[in-house]
């Protein structure tokens, strides 16, 4: 089947949003055509339940003039199967076992284990996004029944990680396998913090639904929050007004700003740089500060909601920014210097935890760690959300892959988003912050897609609403769990186990926002 | 993959030390505290604020409060998250790990009581359900500020600030 065959039943659900019916049968082969194309991207594979109903949907990011594309798969049966598309797609490879654990839609032919998010205690045959049970129903736990892992071999020593590890760090397992010194190969144990984030947000209100979107990843809470609101005014059919799209580019930025010098502050502490360290977390917390002051919470939660912003921004607010940024340009400077000419911090980074373009691309990274491994996409230039089509900013691309790369982009990015700020603060329209809640009706069935450049990469939130204006089902997509996947391509290959806490840090990935 | 027998099981009979007993610990802590933090299933909004305590603003360590790596050198465990299942059991090593006397604290609106989560298929949803917690400190995330007067206040460093009338409120027993 060809592109020109399917797109005969293109259907436009919002503006740049598509979506297309197919069954198992010809999914592989649309796939295949939609990947021969690098211009798209495989963004998410999910599994919905509705009615009795079950569907597999996959979502792929097109060129900026034609948005995104929904292939919906209906699936019948009890034990629904399709081809599996690791092969023509290997990005897919979590999510066909995500969709197979939560939604029991099962892809013949995958390799490895099924098994990926839920613990361990979990009974067979119970799927969250499988219909039949709500989140607040106690399911029993059973037996554990962990995946084991076939021993070493002579003369390779495993060296478990986790998930309670050393420092104030979130929980996940690593196990490392080395040969002496050097770091052979590693097995990735994530979803330790699997909260069920989209199971709750099941039947929520609008009002609840920002709350549930902020505590995805905390220190991501604007980027997912927003990202949720513009799917419910998609849904909606509305948008926001022009001063509260230009006010979220502005909080946007600040988060960028603030988790961006948190990451340089990690990694200098994985390098031993202390002064680094203490340097970048000041300008962390004063940028926290300044949120605290601006939006009445540290990590801006509570700001955005469905329409538009809980508060506006004063002049002497502006005034306020404008202070804090002349100072953070400041002392960025100089600090982005001296970094530089600390051979023991810059020596530690380079050629550490290369990350191969091929597989970049291949494994679906995104954000800052695709950036620098050549992988030239963000959805703030590529499908402009919120007031970014009308601002000017680089993107800035690494093509090393290496930890050096991934540092170096970032800092470039702080570069980018004073621009913005900047910007922003010189041509604010004015105008009213919020629709009022009343315009902002959903209809019962209908779905729509929201988007971010988060700090830590694309999020991609899919929304679907029932009755009553309450959530059916809420898919998240994180950037964080798009980049681990990659994560353990980056590991093996000319590192030594002490290069471990540099290529963690690194990749400054979230493990809240991977787990959900 | 390595596995070790629990040195003992948290006894759920004794959750509430004597007032003398609680002094003897906080005097024996005083101006030496060693915390290991165990993430149980939070968003990092509460990782997030502890690490900045030990950055330049607020120096924690000037008041004797140090973070460890192993819970065998800790005398306080700092618990964040919603008490996902899966961390359950790490988390129970942990504090079977951690030499007596030990201190538990509860940090943030999910540790102390589930949070937007609460009690769901995948949640416990507060720490109180599988140990002995000593101090709740709520928040989301708590902020630094908040973070150290809890800790000073689990070593009775720091007074309990409540308004007059929610005091007289709790004494007269209509809590």
């Amino acid at each position: 089947m060809s592109i020109l065959d399917w797109a005969r039943q293109v259907r436009l659900l919002h503006p740049n949003e598509w979506e297309v019916v197919l069954t198992p049968a010809n999914l592989t082969t649309t796939v295949e055509a939609l990947c021969a194309n690098p211009r798209n991207h495989f963004t998410d594979m999910f599994g919905v339940e509705m009615g009795g109903e079950r569907q597999l949907r996959l979502l792929f990011a097109l060129d900026s003039e034609h948005g995104w594309l929904h292939l919906v798969v209906p699936v019948t049966g009890d034990s629904p199967h399709y081809t599996s598309l690791v092969e023509v797609c290997p990005a897919t490879l979590w999510y066909e076992r995500e969709v197979a654990e939560e939604c029991g839609i099962i892809p013949s032919g995958h390799p490895g284990p099924l098994h990926l998010r839920l613990p361990d205690d979990w009974p067979e045959g119970v799927y969250p996004h499988g219909g039949g049970f709500s989140w607040q129903d106690k399911i029993p736990a059973v037996a554990p029944h962990p995946v084991e892992l076939a021993s070493a071999p002579d003369g390779i020593v495993d060296y478990p990680l986790g998930p309670v590890r050393s420092g104030v760090v979130e929980s996940g397992h690593y196990l490392l396998r080395t040969a002496g010194e050097e770091l052979v190969d590693m097995r990735l144990q994530l979803f330790y913090k699997h909260r069920g984030i989209e199971k709750r947000a099941e039947g929520c209100s609008l009002l609840h639904l920002p709350l549930i979107a902020e505590r995805i990843s905390g220190t991501s809470a604007f980027a997912h929050s927003l990202a949720l609101c513009e799917a419910v005014e998609r849904a909606a059919g509305i948008e926001a007004p022009p001063r509260a799209r230009y006010l979220r580019t502005l909080f946007a930025e600040l988060e960028r700003l603030y988790n961006h010098h948190g990451y340089q502050a990690d990694l200098c502490q994985a390098t031993g740089l202390v002064v680094g360290q203490a340097q970048f977390d000041v300008l962390k917390e004063r940028l926290l500060r300044l949120n605290a002051r601006l939006a009445g919470h540290r990590y801006l939660f509570g700001l955005n909601v469905p329409g538009g912003l809980s508060r506006d921004l004063t002049d002497t607010e502006r005034q306020v920014i404008d202070e804090e940024l002349r100072f953070q340009r400041r002392t960025f400077t100089v600090l982005e210097e001296l970094l530089f000419r600390s051979n023991s911090h810059i020596d530690r980074l380079e050629r550490t935890g290369t990350l191969p373009p091929e597989l970049a691309l291949a494994w679906g990274a995104v954000g800052p760690v695709g950036r620098a491994a050549g992988v030239d996409r963000d959805l703030r230039r590529d499908h402009p959300y919120a007031a970014y089509a009308e601002l000017d900013f680089a993107v800035p691309l690494e093509t090393d892959g290496d930890a050096l790369a991934r540092a170096r982009l970032r800092l470039e990015e702080v570069r980018q988003s004073f621009r913005l700020i900047d910007q922003i603060l010189g041509s604010l329209p004015s105008s009213a912050v919020r629709v009022p809640p009343e315009a902002c009706m959903v209809r019962p069935g209908v779905s729509a897609l929201g988007w971010v450049e988060s700090p830590r990469g694309e999020g991609v939130h899919w929304l679907s609403f029932g009755e009553q204006r309450q959530a059916r089902r809420y898919r998240v997509r994180t950037g964080s769990f798009a980049n681990w996947q990659t994560f353990p391509a980056a590991v093996p290959g000319h590192n030594i186990l002490t290069d471990f806490p540099v290529i963690e840090q690194s990749f400054g990935l979230s493990f809240a926002g991977a787990d959900r | 993959m390595v596995t070790f027998e629990l040195l003992d099981e948290p006894d759920s009979s004794i959750t509430e030390p004597s007032t003398a007993l609680r002094r003897q610990i906080q005097h024996l802590f005083g101006r030496s505290l060693h915390i290991r933090h165990v993430d149980a299933g939070s968003c990092n909004g509460c990782e997030s604020e502890i690490k900045l305590l030990t950055s330049p603003y607020y120096d924690i360590h000037r008041l004797g409060i140090f973070f460890t790596t192993t819970p065998r050198h800790a005398d306080l465990l700092l618990v964040t998250g919603a008490i996902t299942r899966a961390m359950v059991d790490p988390l129970q090593r942990t504090y079977a790990a951690m030499p007596e006397p030990r201190l538990v604290v509860a940090t943030g609106a999910c540790a102390c009581d589930g949070g937007i989560f609460g009690r769901s298929c995948l949640t416990l949803g507060r720490l109180s359900a599988i140990l002995p917690v000593d101090t709740y400190i709520p928040g989301c995330p708590p902020t630094p500020l908040a973070l150290i007067h809890g800790l000073l206040l689990t070593l009775g460093r720091a007074e309990q600030r409540l308004h007059r009338q929610i005091l007289a409120h709790h004494a007269d027993g209509k809590a």
